[in-house]
């Protein structure tokens, strides 16, 4: 692999940005309510839209027989009109395995990537594709007598995943531009730091989709108290009582505002640690992104609870993607750090 | 700078007639009132009666007020934190960053919620951002342009 390869590096990130629009194009189809509109699944021909009135009768049918359509049925129309969000969400998926193996065939064979850095990717497109068989688990489950929406135990894993791919990707790209870092000192006190915040913004992304999973945005729409409570009464209701952290509002929607507190915390005191600290540039920048974006997405959630808004929540949930990004590629430029001089220069030359 | 200093002193000046005529009272979630503007912004006359005593329209002009402000002052600590600058302005700045990023969270909150507990804290934390200004101020007392 040639040092800092650009070209390389600009392909893997308009990946990134294709798994930010899979994640827009997915949270769109779970607030809209077409995750199970489309029960089948044909992995490679599923890009060809339905030909003619027959197939759409057969599509219809399949649908038919979800619990979801049993509690609330639809006409034809209406059942069009979900299909296709879900359905351009899937082909967006196909796209992204192109734009994933066409280049790194042509990359690999020109020697331009590394055989370790061909075979992660490969691994990385092996992810996706477990990942999509997961969502296809997914609208499965709307098969499953009295379930009417994509479950919380299928959603939050298949958001987190989404994730965990994200982030590999964008620290695979952002390595391939940056292959070796310059040493920066005194600054390798914020990495444990930064670890911790994106290791919170995972939890509380997955706690979040939880609360997707139940529509817990519906209650407790008051902020900072749960309707005056601030632990509200039957967080433990459920037996058995696991299943409270899972399915029950009151316990998620209090699961996610504590976690998202001492998320928020957590990075802004790592963005005042990292904007103090004798940082690059680069570096610096990323630290502050991720001061905004942190403050954006508390006050997005605020908003979102008060106004009990699924569509609010949809935006606070890419903001979170952003945030991800912006912690991320500031560990990244960390990644050479050393720990400062016990004293500054200029007291070392008064000892 | 300057004029993150005027914007304070500004939304500070109007968030004294929210307190005064206890203007969050208007706020209701169900009908989305006192988020966004009144529908009869000049219903008190004389004309000027409004900006001092009619509850939706004090709530209103604070709202704006404060927005503009938070983005004045975000944007001022942003530059003063890109600018490469030595401790003493880069200190100052995060506090400013800080402190606006709190008061407008806290300003949500006291709306929200209705408590007077946090209206008071976001009074008092507009008094330590407007301090956290004068020691930015002080700090960039001797600059020169480059």
């Amino acid at each position: 692999m040639r040092a800092g390869d650009k070209l390389v590096s600009n392909w893997l990130l308009l990946l990134c940005f294709m798994v930010f629009g899979i994640v827009a194009g997915g949270g769109h189809a779970r607030t809209i309510g077409a995750g199970f509109i489309l029960q089948v699944w044909r992995p490679v021909t599923g890009f060809l839209p339905p030909s003619g009135p027959a197939e759409w009768a057969k599509l219809f049918h399949l649908y038919q027989q979800t619990a979801q359509y049993r509690a609330h049925a639809m006409t034809l129309a209406e059942f069009k009109s979900l299909f296709w969000p879900m359905f351009l969400d899937r082909v967006w998926g196909r796209l992204m395995a192109v734009v994933l193996l066409v280049p790194l065939a042509w990359f690999w064979w020109r020697h331009r990537l590394s055989n370790r850095l061909a075979i992660w990717l490969l691994v990385l497109f092996a992810a996706g594709g477990a990942q999509a068989a997961f969502g296809w688990a997914m609208v499965r489950t709307g098969m499953w007598p009295g379930v009417t929406t994509p479950p919380p135990q299928f959603l939050a894993p298949h958001f987190l995943s989404a994730m965990l791919i994200f982030a590999a990707l964008l620290w695979t790209a952002l390595t391939v531009r940056n292959p070796q870092p310059a040493r920066i000192e005194g600054a390798a006190h914020l990495r444990p730091w930064l670890n911790a915040s994106i290791g919170l913004i995972f939890l509380t992304m997955g706690l979040g989709a939880l609360v997707a999973a139940t529509n817990a945005v519906t209650v407790f729409n008051t902020f900072p108290t749960m309707d005056g409570n601030w632990i509200p009464p039957g967080l433990l209701v459920l037996h058995p009582a696991w299943l409270n952290f899972l399915a029950n509002q009151a316990t998620v929607q209090f699961d996610h505002r504590v976690f998202a507190t001492i998320t928020a915390l957590t990075v802004l005191t790592t963005a005042v640690l990292g904007l103090r600290a004798p940082l690059p540039p680069g570096p610096r920048d990323s630290f502050l992104l991720m001061a905004a974006l942190v403050a954006l997405q508390y006050l997005l959630g605020m908003l979102t609870i008060i106004m009990g808004s699924a569509n609010l929540g949809y935006i606070h949930e890419l903001n979170a993607v952003l945030l991800l990004a912006a912690a991320v590629t500031a560990r990244h430029g960390l990644r050479n750090t050393l720990p400062g001089a016990m004293l500054s220069p200029s007291m070392a030359a008064a000892e | 700078m300057v004029a993150a200093s005027f914007c304070l002193a500004v939304t500070m000046f109007a968030g004294t007639f929210v307190s005064g005529t206890h203007a969050v009272d208007v706020y209701n979630a169900a009908t989305q009132a006192g988020m966004g503007p009144p529908a009869n912004y000049f219903a008190l006359s004389p004309w000027w009666l409004n900006f001092f005593a009619n509850k939706p329209a004090v709530l209103f002009d604070h709202q704006v007020l404060g927005t503009l402000t938070a983005v004045t002052v975000l944007v001022t600590a942003t530059i003063s934190l890109r600018g490469a600058f030595p401790p003493a302005i880069r200190d100052p700045a995060l506090a400013i960053g800080g402190l606006v990023l709190l008061q407008y969270v806290l300003g949500v909150t006291a709306l929200v919620s209705q408590l007077m507990d946090a209206g008071v804290a976001h009074q008092l934390n507009a008094v330590l951002l407007l301090a956290s200004l004068v020691w930015l101020l002080h700090g960039l007392r001797n600059v020169a342009a480059r």
